[in-house]
């Protein structure tokens, strides 16, 4: 899952990076409003994580222009103004959730994984494909009740493509999905880790379409 | 004297007084001229009858009245009045209340004292026959009916006295109702209400500046609190912030299994803290400074000297980061100041300038005078502060844009521009001159020894 943080705050934001680090979604963080609103225009996020009073551009400008462009993209507005006023004026603009500093990093998380599923169209926390059952609070993948050990990576490349069962994922989006744009990725990084997976779960469940992708098909029943 | 009303009262009374003395004293004056001149009259034409019958009849000198008879008056006044008819130097009639020696040796009228009463004397000499009629009075008689005109005429202008001062202490009453209203009205309002009294009644010219001077208090008062209000509602939210990193961090260490992020998280927690701990002393500083509206324990300040000072305590900041500081200008001026908050005010400029200039860059501090000021200028070769956000720069919390890796609190210029209006001083901010970066000029009042 990739997560896009705007805070202006140095220490706040390298906090709250590094907690959603360690529940392995991957994390841009930026710290002026400016920015913000030109990544949010290149790439795609599954989440942004707002504050409001930001340099250049504030939070409340982003929200608007992006809901204006008809960007679903859930966001989870942070914010030191905890008057009603503001949260109201943060929710009918745009925001699906408001968050007060100072706030629990466990609140956070919670917050952002309630948010995650809802945006997918689920409201029980867990993914099942089959015999398949991904618990994405606990980080825990199941196959027929027995458990399997995959690495973070694997994890949420998994994840991902389950929230999007039948969509078609470009190689290059998962690995902006999976590393951002921080890191140095492989050039076969992704088909190393699908080759895994399906050494773990199963050669059926993750298709490759030729000269684009993967995908996981939807069950028939679904 | 506290009471309005007693004091118009009472000066009302003592007018009351003085006019009634007055009229007093004039109807005493007049009536008793009055009265001497018809009882003089009196006499005179009570001696001319008895010229005439003491011509007419031929009496053989004796004395009329107590000396024969019994004390048998016709009229309460009458014993005190007499007569004394001689004929060639003989007595021949007199009154019984008459002295047996002559009561006047002078002709016409004039005033006697015998046996220790006053008496109005008047006294002819018919040359033909030789004989002196003399009439007297006592002054008493005169006294006690002037006293009396005095009196009766003054008896209505007494009884009008309570009458006068109930009338008055009503008009009072009647007069000073607005101020109770007003009273009333600034008592029954809450303790948090400032807001303008208005009245339903027009307000008397005497108490419309009162009632101005009121409302522009309660405007003060009401602009104060709000101020407070403000600032303490700001401090909360500007704490809010540190506070969440510091949660944030310390959680995340508590998390972690991994040693080294573990060991990052809790470096960013003390470093959060310290921020924050920053902004709680900033702050405590301004409050100080806040509500006084001067400063005690000033003293002769000399500038560069301090200046000099100053700068050392940045030496290592600009020294890590390859900053060249100078100071140039006039060395021995003087300005006037508690030391301590000046201090703080070159401080929080000098540094502000320090850490908003990027390495090797620049910091030039001049001192110059103009007639009855010293300057104090600091120019940096940083980014400087937009035109548009010059006027914000004073305003708690404000920190300039892109400089958020920049560890401040937002509320050094406050307190150094608080400091500065305690001081007279003045602090202006300007593009530098040459394009880039910021120039603050402080403005001080020169001390002259």
């Amino acid at each position: 899952m990739r997560i896009l943080l705007v805070e202006d705050d140095p220490i706040l934001g390298d906090g709250i990076q590094t907690g959603l680090n360690q529940d392995n979604y991957n994390v841009d963080w930026l710290t002026d409003g400016g920015l913000a609103s030109q990544a949010l225009q290149t790439d795609d996020y599954d989440l942004l994580l707002l504050d409001l009073n930001l340099p250049v551009k504030s939070g409340l400008e982003i929200l608007k222009e992006i809901r204006n462009r008809n960007d679903k993209t859930p966001v989870l507005i942070l914010t030191a103004r905890d008057a009603i006023e503001d949260r109201v004026k943060g929710l009918d603009t745009g925001a699906d959730d408001y968050l007060s500093k100072p706030f629990d990093l466990d609140e956070l998380l919670a917050r952002v994984r309630a948010l995650l599923r809802r945006s997918k169209g689920r409201t029980t926390p867990t993914l099942t494909h089959d015999k398949l059952e991904l618990n994405p609070i606990e980080h825990t993948i199941t196959l027929s009740g027995k458990p399997i050990d995959l690495s973070p990576v694997e994890f949420n490349l998994l994840h991902l493509m389950l929230e999007g069962r039948g969509r078609v994922f470009p190689r290059r989006q998962l690995e902006e999905n999976l590393y951002g744009w921080n890191k140095d990725v492989d050039s076969n990084a992704i088909e190393v880790h699908v080759h895994h997976l399906r050494k773990k779960i199963g050669t059926d469940l993750i298709r490759t379409v030729r000269g684009v992708g993967y995908v996981i098909d939807k069950q028939d029943q679904q | 004297m506290k009471s309005i009303r007693n004091r118009i009262l009472i000066w009302v009374f003592l007018l009351f007084l003085i006019i009634w003395g007055g009229i007093s004293y004039a109807t005493y004056y007049q009536s008793s001229e009055q009265v001497e001149e018809l009882f003089d009259s009196e006499l005179a034409q009570a001696a001319g009858v008895l010229m005439q019958i003491s011509t007419n009849l031929n009496i053989t000198p004796s004395v009329v009245g107590p000396k024969l008879q019994k004390e048998i008056y016709g009229h309460r006044y009458e014993k005190k009045i007499a007569f004394q008819i001689f004929q060639d130097n003989k007595l021949l009639l007199q009154s019984a209340n008459a002295p047996i020696h002559i009561m006047s040796e002078k002709k016409g009228f004039s005033d006697q004292t015998i046996s220790d009463k006053l008496w109005r004397v008047f006294r002819i000499h018919a040359e033909e026959h030789n004989k002196v009629i003399i009439t007297a009075e006592r002054y008493d008689v005169r006294h006690e009916l002037v006293n009396q005109i005095t009196q009766d005429s003054l008896y209505p202008l007494t009884l009008m006295i309570p009458i006068l001062l109930l009338i008055i202490w009503i008009g009072i009453d009647r007069g000073l109702a607005p101020i109770r209203k007003l009273t009333n009205q600034i008592e029954n309002r809450s303790p948090d209400n400032l807001e303008p009294i208005s009245v339903n009644f027009n307000v008397p010219n005497e108490i419309k500046p009162l009632f101005t001077a009121l409302n522009r208090l309660f405007e003060k008062l009401n602009n104060a609190f709000e101020r407070e209000r403000r600032f303490t509602s700001d401090a909360a939210h500007e704490l809010q912030t540190p506070l969440a990193s510091i949660k944030t961090q310390a959680q995340v260490a508590l998390r972690s299994h991994n040693s080294d992020e573990q060991q990052h998280a809790l470096v960013k927690t003390v470093e959060g803290i310290d921020r924050a701990t920053h902004m709680v002393q900033q702050l405590l500083a301004l409050a100080r400074l806040e509500p006084l509206s001067t400063l005690d324990h000033k003293s002769k300040l000399e500038l560069y000297t301090l200046t000099q000072t100053l700068l050392g305590e940045l030496d290592a900041e600009s020294h890590r980061k390859n900053i060249e500081l100078s100071l140039n200008g006039e060395e021995s001026v003087h300005i006037e100041g508690n030391q301590s908050a000046i201090e703080v005010l070159i401080r929080n400029v000098l540094s502000n300038a320090v850490r908003y200039t990027p390495e090797d860059g620049k910091v030039s501090v001049e001192i110059t005078r103009e007639p009855g000021h010293v300057l104090l200028s600091v120019t940096d070769s940083g980014p400087g502060i937009p035109e548009e956000d010059l006027k914000r720069v004073f305003e708690r919390f404000y920190r300039g844009q892109n400089n958020q890796h920049i560890i401040g609190s937002g509320l050094g210029l406050s307190i150094a521009q608080r400091i500065a209006e305690l001081h007279d001083a003045q602090i202006d901010f300007l593009q530098s001159d040459s394009g880039t970066g910021l120039k603050v000029i402080i403005k001080f009042n020169e001390s002259i020894s």
